[in-house]
């Protein structure tokens, strides 16, 4: 019988073992390229967990007639909106599925300089990829190879999906809705838009969003509208630059709702606008105007934006790179502290409430979550997390949500239940999760390829959306 | 933990036709060019397997190339991205590689005293008991006796108490001591010429 090494021994041993070995890991050539497309791809993903607490407002609310221009809210730019390149032929649009170009996230560099251009100087997408060899069928059957990418709701039965399906050798862009909660679907028109770059004078698309069934935007780099539930695109251009994020809403009772736009003006570069503008069934999207975030700190990189009722809450960073939480609302913008010191710092809308993970690194107190029932003043710690670095979270209300846990989906609740829920298969993450009502919710999963998954339950199970 | 060095935080430098964002995206390259090796070979350290490593260093530098103003601005990118990979290491990777771990180590197999530069049969073994520990063990050993941080710095990074990283790393040393102890007597019983 041997008897246990002593501690001290042992644990000479421990460092031994790792110096002896050869941990030594070849980099391959190719790394700083594949860095660099993948940390692209995390971009566009990121843009997606834009959350859904739109819907939720736009869904009980009522269709209001015309357009009802917003009074100019402290910002010098305006932007009239009108110069419309009109798509009427809903055909998707090819691109290539293969990531090329070491661009950094967001915007193409052709498209990098422009600020605030008056309306005139905006050019015409350059896009002009080669010619498919198939267009799938407005109003047909969507095939079965369609991948998802960007999902959005108007209610619990209504929402579209944006992804790509193959044409020939190439990818299209394509626009699925269903209007039977996802028994059966139709495809219509996409935007003439890449959901993935070619080359810098591609201007992709890789959001979608409608905030009800005429209104309806796709946008990365490029910004495309609809105001005839999808039957035809206009590239309006506008706002000037790439939208990161795009949330709309309208407050119970109006007529009118406003969508919201985070621009980042040239890539990879501070001094994040926002932007709004009104829009109405049979009215279309009004004039976009920029909204003054004021200057007490001036935001300067915004990471989240969640809109609800007539409010855009918004996660953004000062120059010191403090982040703070930004609430614009008709009446103007106020700051406020976020719950913890921010780490890859989280915002997801439910109803009644605002929900945030702070990941590891804020200051030893570890990851969490925390809810907040009025608007950001004050904010209650929900359970621990487990160890993540930036899980996306889908607020449901002020007491439950849930986050990605890398292969799985956790649900937490306020009277502290936290756990893994039933997904259909494992994945590598997450792009989206958001939830239409108490019930209703979506996931983008990412196994490869990306599945659309739903919950009927409050996130208690979901399950693959077929198409 | 590594510190700074050479790849912390450095000033931008104007050049003529160059714009600040290629310069920002150089400093990045720059960055990630000198770190890797080293990150690569944490990353082995915490995975246990070279694949893993390359695909954890990845996303890691992914994440902060995303962040990259903030986190140069922050003065400690290295110690931003160690802290990535620690936390997705346990996280993402976790359940993958629990069901892996123990019956693959193509690395080893044809490896296992070849050369003078491996260790000695037990720390063969020593190695693949590191590498089947749980997750939140495993890093817990890879930071104590590898990076050689202290509990208290082991803590913060892991996002856990003091006494989580004790707990973690006394059932962890408890596990590898059975285990040391059992082919202690393998050992013993191969060198003997008897049959176990």
């Amino acid at each position: 019988m041997s008897q246990q090494p002593p501690d001290e021994e042992f644990e000479r041993r421990l460092r031994d073992v790792f110096r002896s070995r050869g941990l030594g890991v070849p980099v391959p050539p190719d790394a700083l390229d594949r860095i660099h497309s993948g940390a692209r791809r995390r971009q566009q993903r990121r843009t997606a967990t834009s959350v859904t607490a739109a819907f939720l407002v736009v869904a009980i609310t009522g269709i209001g007639v015309g357009i009802r221009n917003i009074e100019h809210h402290g910002g010098d730019d305006q932007i009239a909106a009108g110069s419309h390149t009109p798509v009427s032929s809903p055909l998707p649009s090819p691109v290539n599925t293969a990531s090329v170009g070491v661009t950094f996230p967001g915007v193409a560099s052709s498209a990098a300089t422009l600020p605030t251009p008056p309306s005139s100087a905006l050019a015409t997408p350059t896009f002009s990829p080669a010619a498919p060899t198939h267009y799938p069928s407005p109003g047909s059957a969507v095939p079965a190879d369609f991948i998802p990418s960007s999902v959005t709701a108007v209610n619990a039965k209504t929402f579209w999906v944006l992804g790509t399906q193959q044409c020939g050798q190439q990818s299209c862009t394509a626009v699925v809705r269903t209007t039977d909660g996802g028994a059966h679907f139709t495809e219509i028109a996409a935007p003439h838009a890449a959901t993935i770059s070619i080359d810098n004078s591609t201007r992709v698309v890789y959001n979608l969003r409608f905030a009800d069934n005429d209104n309806g935007w796709a946008y990365g780099e490029a910004l495309w509208t609809t105001s005839d539930g999808g039957t035809t695109w206009s590239d309006t251009s506008l706002p000037a630059g790439a939208v990161k994020d795009l949330a709309a809403a309208r407050e119970p009772g109006a007529t009118t709702g406003t969508v919201w736009a985070t621009v980042q003006p040239t890539p990879y570069t501070s001094g994040y606008q926002l932007w709004r503008a009104p829009y109405s069934s049979g009215g279309g999207t009004g004039t976009w105007q920029r909204v003054d975030l004021g200057s007490d700190p001036p935001a300067e990189e915004i990471s989240a934006l969640v809109v609800q009722g007539g409010t855009a809450y918004l996660l953004a960073t000062d120059a010191k790179k403090l982040t703070h939480l930004y609430v614009s609302t008709a009446s103007g913008t106020t700051v406020q502290d976020p719950p913890c010191i921010p780490f890859d710092t989280e915002l997801s809308g439910g109803i009644g409430s605002l929900w945030t993970t702070c990941s590891s690194g804020s200051a030893g107190d570890g990851p969490r979550a925390a809810v907040s029932t009025d608007g950001g003043a004050t904010w209650k710690n929900v359970a621990p997390l487990p160890a993540i670095t930036a899980g996306i979270i889908g607020g449901i209300d002020p007491t439950a949500a849930v986050i990605d846990e890398g292969s799985g989906l956790r649900r937490i609740t306020t009277s502290g239940q936290s756990h893994l829920v039933s997904t259909p298969q494992q994945t590598n993450g997450y792009t989206f999760i958001g939830f239409t009502d108490a019930t209703t919710g979506y996931a983008i999963g990412q196994p490869d390829p990306a599945r659309l998954w739903r919950t009927t339950d409050g996130g208690l199970t979901w399950k693959i959306v077929r198409f | 933990m590594q510190p700074n060095g050479a790849a912390g935080r450095r000033r931008y430098v104007h050049k003529a036709g160059v714009t600040v964002d290629e310069e920002r995206r150089q400093v990045f390259d720059e960055f990630a060019r000198a770190r890797m090796p080293e990150l690569l070979r944490f990353g082995h350290a915490l995975t246990g397997s070279p694949h893993a490593a390359a695909d954890l260093v990845q996303d890691a530098l992914e994440r902060t190339m995303l962040s990259w103003a903030r986190v140069e601005n922050q003065g400690d990118p290295e110690g931003y991205v160690r802290r990535i990979m620690v936390n997705r290491n346990i996280s993402i990777w976790r359940r993958l590689r629990r069901e892996t771990l123990v019956l693959e180590m193509p690395e080893d197999a044809g490896r296992r005293g070849a050369g003078a530069f491996e260790p000695v049969v037990r720390d063969l073994a020593l190695w693949d008991r590191i590498r089947a520990l749980p997750p939140r063990q495993r890093t817990v050993i890879v930071l104590r006796y590898y990076e050689d941080l202290s509990e208290a710095q082991i803590a913060a990074l892991m996002g856990s108490s003091v006494g989580t990283v004790k707990s973690q790393a006394s059932r962890a040393l408890a596990s590898l001591r059975r285990d040391a102890a059992q082919f202690a007597e393998s050992d013993s019983a191969v060198a003997d010429g008897g049959a176990a």
